[in-house]
């Protein structure tokens, strides 16, 4: 529903914690963006991105921040639910 | 939320993160609102979803889309002003003389009749202590319980013989929001939803709001969704602080940059629709995420109450502590209506301590009703009159009622114990037939005898007046075509004037 939409897109708690993971995934996947980007979707989804999703990230990262993935990560649908 | 800052060095895993960040996280579970695809792309190039201005009162693309009803409707709103624990119509609006005329006799005997109560230390008729007058025109009966309600009984209809099959509580709160007593059926407000969608594309059509106490027992049950898609169920506003948290863009953020990720989000998401054909739930987690944004900009406004005349909030009784609180969610509950919400569900007594806290008035009738009405009444009255003066009592319905009525017995003396057997509800607005008495009650108020009324009538009642044939909305699950009136339940046909 909206309200726990809105918590997983503006609560504070949340948003620490995509800096937290982006900070990780830097330290552990270096500067390239492509490699942050595979690391990313394998830490939080256990699994390496297609190719478009790969595009999505990597416009994400170059456009915003390396956060800005990871908090978009949080709120995915798979990221939040089991099949 | 506030967080140490040990806590927020901290990375927690995937599993901590949902415990942390949601604490409900399993009402996440979003499904369908078959939303043709593309919520986002529908918009794409276009700043008329950003957060505020004159589009809070626009029908979007990815909203829930406005349905037709079946009829020419009464009304195309509902206030459901429930009483959580149970209020007792003996005492409030179902007059009983005779309680005074057999006072101290056994009912088993008078009846003949032997009968079982649901805590026990049953005692004798129990006169009501509160004192009886008529009002209006019609003159209706009123105790003193509801000096102010009183005025209006020639807006209201008395259904005295609503009758339940449950003793307790939580099947019985089912029972009345969802004509089951099992949980896992859709709720009335989410059948109305179901039937005629969303007026609103930046708030929830359904918003539900507790006491400030607590929340009625039963849970998100009373409000979800059953069987049908889970965004058809009430959204829970919360009833002291924000209404609604983490509603601001966090500082620091643009609003180019959160649309920017929630593009993302949305074409990552359909992808993953895509892989899955036939998910509905990613469609409606995506337009929950659209509706969430479009909540930045316009939902401010709806519940930012200060802006009311002090006449306004005098109306309500935001200017005393007794009736602050649900003063202020009845004033809300009109701002939401006049915003193209739906269906507002207010719930008055909430799960603190029970007996004290709802209008479950086992252990002490007169100072938990006498409390209860005084928090109430006057708010109530007031959501009457200024709906009226607004021109929106016509279009408006407003349905109150319990769980179950009371026992016309003591239990031990002072309180009453729970009784499905009969309660009084009433409705107002919606051009319905004021100032008159639906169905009986028995001599005593202990069953309903004359027009008896179940959940299913009284759904039936609620969806014909919004112009919906209770027979033709269903909804097709477990090979059966369900509806909220079940195969039993009859509109009242002389409510309507």
């Amino acid at each position: 529903m909206a309200p726990q939409a809105l918590t997983l897109l503006n609560n504070p708690f949340v948003l620490r914690q995509a800096e937290l993971f982006a900070q990780q995934v830097q330290e552990r996947a270096g500067s390239d963006i492509a490699s942050q980007v595979e690391l990313a979707y394998r830490t939080a989804l256990t699994r390496s991105p297609s190719a478009e999703e790969a595009l999505i990230g990597r416009q994400l990262v170059e456009d915003g921040s390396l956060a800005a993935l990871t908090h978009v990560i949080f709120n995915l649908s798979e990221f939040l639910y089991r099949r | 939320m506030s967080y140490s800052h040990k806590q927020q060095r901290k990375f927690w895993s995937r599993r901590e993160f949902l415990m942390q960040s949601g604490g409900g996280m399993a009402g996440l579970a979003l499904a369908s609102m078959l939303h043709r695809d593309g919520v986002f792309a529908a918009e794409a190039g276009s700043q008329a979803a950003g957060p505020g201005g004159a589009q809070c009162s626009a029908q979007l693309p990815g909203a829930f889309a406005a349905k037709a009803p079946h009829f020419a409707p009464r009304a195309t709103n509902v206030i459901s002003l429930f009483m959580s624990g149970g209020p007792s119509q003996v005492d409030t609006f179902d007059y009983k003389p005779a309680l005074t005329k057999y006072a101290g006799q056994s009912m088993e005997d008078l009846i003949g009749e032997k009968f079982a109560v649901r805590q026990g230390m049953p005692g004798p008729l129990m006169p009501s202590p509160f004192e009886f007058k008529q009002h209006g025109e019609s003159g209706m009966y009123v105790s003193e319980l509801f000096p102010h309600l009183a005025r209006h009984v020639d807006e209201m209809a008395f259904i005295k013989s609503l009758y339940g099959s449950s003793n307790d509580h939580i099947q019985s709160t089912y029972e009345m929001q969802t004509g089951q007593i099992r949980m896992g059926f859709p709720s009335v407000g989410s059948w109305v939803t179901y039937g005629l969608g969303s007026e609103s594309s930046s708030l929830p059509a359904f918003v539900v709001m507790n006491d400030y106490r607590g929340g009625p027992l039963g849970g998100p049950n009373d409000w979800g969704s059953g069987f049908m898609p889970a965004s058809y169920q009430g959204t829970l506003f919360r009833s002291s602080g924000d209404p609604i948290v983490d509603l601001e863009t966090p500082a620091g953020m643009s609003e180019r940059q959160q649309r920017a990720r929630l593009e993302a989000l949305a074409k990552l998401n359909q992808l993953d629709m895509e892989k899955y054909p036939g998910n509905s739930e990613l469609a409606a987690r995506i337009a929950s995420y659209e509706l969430a944004y479009r909540m930045q900009g316009c939902a401010p406004e709806a519940i930012d109450t200060s802006s009311e005349s002090e006449a306004t909030k005098k109306l309500y009784g935001l200017d005393a502590a007794i009736t602050e609180p649900f003063g202020r969610q009845c004033l809300m509950a009109r701002r939401l209506v006049e915003r193209g919400v739906r269906f507002v569900q207010l719930f008055m007594g909430g799960v603190g301590v029970q007996n004290t806290d709802t209008w479950d008035a086992h252990s002490n009738l007169v100072e938990n009703h006498t409390l209860h009405a005084a928090e109430s009444d006057l708010p109530i009255a007031g959501l009457l009159t200024d709906l009226k003066a607004r021109g929106l009592l016509d279009s408006t319905l407003i349905v109150w009622h319990g769980e179950f009525g009371r026992m016309p017995i003591s239990q031990r003396g002072v309180g009453r114990d729970h009784n499905p057997g009969t309660q009084t509800a009433w409705m107002a607005g919606a051009g319905i037939q004021g100032g008159q008495a639906i169905g009986a009650s028995d001599e005593f108020g202990y069953k309903a005898l004359e027009q008896r009324i179940s959940a299913h009538d009284m759904h039936a009642t609620i969806l014909n007046l919004l112009g919906l044939d209770h027979e033709k909305l269903t909804y097709r699950y477990s090979g059966r075509d369900y509806r909220l009136s079940d195969i039993e339940g009859k509109p009242i046909p002389q409510i309507i004037a």
